[in-house]
């Protein structure tokens, strides 16, 4: 997390500036309701600075998802464009990494634990040692040491997305894009993960852009929380920073406040 | 007492999933049928066993199962080969798909027989134009299965590839394939099936040899027992492709989703 913020992860001189910065990003899908088309997000503007935990927090169906797939590179903005260290995002790529909502349908079924975070070195030709080593490093990192030749459909839920979270890391990639990924499985395995997940950022000092509909689940994690508007027209709509030192308690008064304030936005909140 | 019932109770239930029940059962009614009618038109199983064994004794048996089946698999084998890749290649490109699909959703009601005239003319009365014609029952049937696979992956399993840095040729082949390995499999069973079929009649209309040719001329030597011979051989060697391939497909296929499907008629 001490990274300066003129040198990416990598190590690589990189231009001065925040890590993600989407410029008036507009989306739309083409015509709705047969006479006009409606804009699925309006005029996006957003900077993540490098070592953000920045969360994305809306309504369902406001196009949360839609603006992750184009920071990731999946889908194409209508008009305005996304940079990452400066560079325009043109399409997916591995300085980005995915943690997707659906575990099952992101997991390769076929491979194994260690197949499927060997799968991108694999891809980038690195050599067999290097690719066993690195796999092995994350895959010990999200506790998944002793389930390493099993396959997907032999974990439980919580070890699917560890699985992912390791996959992506694999790849080292500056920025973990991640899209509710915790928003399948039970209470219990939930604040487990939440808490490694908030280890793994101070270990690996990633910027992390994190989707989710769970206030709670901002305020927990959040450096940064975006909240949205619902769409059409869809925007960010305000900024919090979160000034509370880490681990959070969910129970102490600042939680509580912030918490009803973000909860007032969905309640009263103008446009949301 | 119990326990004795109880035992015979499980011995008879094996009997019948083993399916020996049941062929004792048909040949039971085809033995007490066969003596309603004229012996030379309805020949009983014990006839139709020695009647067999003079076929088997002189080689002529052999003969056609081998040269059926080297029509059937040649012409399958190359008909796969030439299916999976253009399905996957049409199922991936979108415009390649809206290109074909009219013209697939004609011809997948037109039986490959219906060409065997054309064949005959196009390729000669050889070997070739039945190849071709098992090829061509084949390959649609491969097509249609692998194009099916190919759109029924979850995009975000392509997502996923995309964003750990995989090329659109790397995704192909680690990630499509893969994904469509049961739905090809199918296809490569059910194409096995109208292999058979075409064969059969294609042999009896344009051929000197093999099994369908057998059954249409033991008629004219007025040998109807040969003609349940060669029923019989045609239902056996079906069988046993079909289980060789159900059993390659669960043992060496397994990681992908190939099961050994159980389905109606075919025991499990």
């Amino acid at each position: 997390m001490a990274q300066s913020i003129a040198v990416n992860l990598a190590g690589a001189a990189v231009p001065p500036g925040p890590a993600v910065s989407c410029r008036h990003i507009s989306k739309n899908y083409g015509i709705l309701d047969g006479e006009h088309s409606a804009d699925i997000l309006k005029d996006v503007n957003l900077d993540i600075e490098e070592g953000d935990f920045r969360i994305l927090i809306g309504k369902s169906g406001c196009g949360k998802s839609t603006l992750l797939n184009i920071l990731a590179g999946l889908s194409r903005p209508t008009k305005g464009e996304v940079l990452v260290y400066g560079n325009k995002v043109r399409k997916a790529g591995k300085n980005r990494g995915v943690i997707f909502q659906n575990a099952d349908a992101a997991l390769f079924p076929w491979k194994t634990v260690r197949g499927n975070v060997e799968y991108g070195l694999k891809m980038q030709k690195t050599e067999k040692k290097k690719r066993r080593e690195t796999a092995e490093k994350y895959i010990e990192l999200v506790g998944l040491k002793d389930h390493a030749d099993k396959y997907p459909d032999e974990l439980s839920g919580g070890m699917k997305q560890r699985l992912q979270i390791a996959r992506a890391l694999a790849g080292n990639p500056d920025i973990l894009i991640m899209d509710e990924p915790f928003g399948a499985l039970d209470a219990h395995t939930r604040r487990i993960l939440q808490s490694e997940l908030l280890h793994i950022w101070k270990e690996t000092g990633k910027t992390i852009i994190f989707v989710t509909h769970d206030i709670s689940e901002a305020i927990l994690l959040g450096k940064n929380i975006s909240i949205m508007s619902m769409s059409p027209n869809a925007t960010i709509y305000q900024n919090y920073e979160v000034d509370l030192s880490y681990p959070r308690n969910d129970r102490s008064r600042e939680f509580l406040d912030l918490r009803d304030r973000v909860q007032a936005h969905f309640d009263y909140g103008a446009g949301i | 007492m119990n326990k004795v019932t109880a035992k015979l109770y499980k011995a008879f239930r094996y009997l019948v999933k083993s399916g020996i029940v049941t062929w004792l059962l048909v040949i039971l009614i085809w033995f007490y049928a066969s003596h309603f009618y004229l012996e030379n038109f309805f020949p009983d199983p014990v006839k139709t066993v020695t009647g067999g064994w003079e076929i088997i004794a002189n080689g002529k048996l052999w003969e056609y199962i081998l040269i059926s089946s080297y029509r059937v698999f040649s012409g399958w084998f190359l008909g796969f080969i030439l299916a999976v890749p253009l399905g996957i290649l049409i199922g991936r490109i979108n415009f390649l798909r809206e290109l074909v699909e009219p013209f697939v959703n004609f011809f997948r009601f037109v039986p490959a027989i219906a060409f065997l005239t054309l064949f005959l003319m196009w390729f000669g009365v050889g070997e070739r134009s039945k190849i071709i014609l098992i090829m061509y029952s084949t390959w649609f049937t491969v097509l249609i299965n692998t194009l099916t696979g190919v759109m029924s992956i979850n995009p975000t399993k392509i997502y996923a590839a995309r964003t750990l840095g995989a090329s659109e040729w790397q995704i192909i082949y680690s990630i499509v394939l893969p994904s469509v390995t049961p739905y090809i499999f199918t296809g490569a069973r059910l194409g096995l099936g109208n292999a058979f079929t075409s064969i059969v009649t294609a042999e009896m209309l344009a051929a000197k040899s093999g099994i369908g040719y057998m059954i249409y001329t033991s008629r004219l030597y007025f040998r109807i027992d040969w003609i349940f011979v060669g029923i019989i051989t045609l239902g056996l060697m079906g069988y046993f492709s079909d289980k060789i391939m159900r059993v390659i497909g669960a043992t060496l296929l397994k990681r992908y989703g190939v099961k050994e499907q159980i389905k109606f008629g075919q025991e499990g």
